[in-house]
């Protein structure tokens, strides 16, 4: 496996936006937007690195990147929202 | 003393002198910021040392491998001033991480010092995202307290400047033409710090921005240090630059 260095910047600027988007969208307090913005570079970063492992080619083009980055990061909040929500709950 | 007893007793002493931070004040902190950051920089220098010895390879110094762990020790002294370390729990976690960080960036530095290691690909591909996370907290951290251009600009530059030394530390470019290059971003995301602090935008949004710049900027000259700069690869990195832009004010803007 090799990543091109730049999409790992290009990762954590789409995982710090997401997060950060989560964090405005829900009104979180100061210890939430700095955990949403966290989950959000982890998830895109999980995201990103998920398409290197597609059969498409020795780069990855942008916007598949991108895509797989907001998706990764998305899903990573959505679950951890989720277990969060559920603990509370109980 | 083995490598990991070394590196245990070292992010001891990070741990411990950022913990402390928080009950000092200036101009004992400084002070304090001071003494762990050296201690920091010359302990990670004799673990890499003694990695270099113990391959019976050639003597290496370095003294760009100290910037990666001055700037993550001095990031974390930085951002754990800001409001969301309040709390108890955010402190420990705040601490660990930083901590965690720090212990990371040795390792992956001790494992990025030959192209013949066989975990260099990880070791680059961890640092250059350790840099980027860190280039934004502490461009998250100068942004929050709206110092004067004169302080915050010239903080964003030093860091900047710093960040993209350990990112083209990567492309086997000679150290003159990487400082030079180095710099001219740093003097450019230096100009954007000046020119965002007419906006009335928080600390994460300003982070983001600034970040965004370092992308584009950083991801230009890669492409152009690696031989791979074509009008496309121009286009995306100018494409992503300005939607992230836009986004970011365009959501930083809007009434609350």
């Amino acid at each position: 496996m090799s990543v091109a260095l730049s999409d790992v910047g290009l990762w954590v600027l789409v995982g710090l936006v997401v997060g950060w988007l989560a964090a405005l969208t829900d009104r979180a307090s100061d210890e939430g937007v700095l955990a949403d913005v966290a989950i959000g570079v982890i998830g895109a970063c999980l995201g990103g690195l998920a398409t290197w492992l597609l059969p498409v080619s020795s780069r990855s083009p942008l916007i598949l990147s991108i895509a797989a980055a907001m998706v990764g990061a998305s899903v990573l909040l959505a679950v951890v929202r989720a277990i969060t929500t559920a603990r509370w709950s109980r | 003393m083995a490598h990991a007893d070394r590196l245990v007793l070292l992010a001891g002493v990070v741990a411990a002198g950022l913990g402390l931070s928080l009950i000092t004040t200036p101009p004992l902190l400084w002070l304090l910021a001071g003494v762990v950051i050296a201690t920091a920089c010359v302990g990670a220098d004799q673990l890499i040392h003694a990695h270099w010895r113990a391959r019976r390879r050639r003597r290496r110094y370095d003294l760009l491998l100290w910037i990666f762990p001055a700037l993550v020790v001095a990031g974390a002294f930085l951002v754990l001033r800001l409001p969301f370390f309040e709390s108890g729990i955010a402190v420990v976690l705040g601490v660990g991480v930083s901590t965690a960080l720090f212990v990371a960036v040795v390792m992956c530095q001790l494992h990025s010092l030959s192209t013949d290691d066989p975990r260099y690909r990880l070791a680059r591909f961890v640092l250059s995202l350790l840099a980027y996370v860190t280039a934004f907290g502490m461009y998250s951290a100068i942004y929050a307290p709206r110092l004067r251009s004169a302080f915050s600009a010239t903080g964003v530059t030093v860091v900047t400047v710093l960040i993209c030394l350990e990112l083209f530390r990567g492309q086997q470019v000679d150290g003159r033409r990487a400082l030079l290059y180095a710099s001219v971003l740093g003097l450019a995301v230096g100009e954007v710090t000046w020119a965002l602090n007419y906006w009335l935008i928080g600390p994460l949004a300003g982070g983001l921005l600034l970040l965004a710049a370092l992308y584009v900027g950083a991801g230009i000259i890669q492409s152009h240090l690696s031989g791979q700069l074509t009008a496309r690869a121009l286009a995306e990195f100018a494409g992503v630059g300005t939607a992230a832009v836009a986004l970011v004010l365009g959501v930083g803007l809007l009434p609350s």
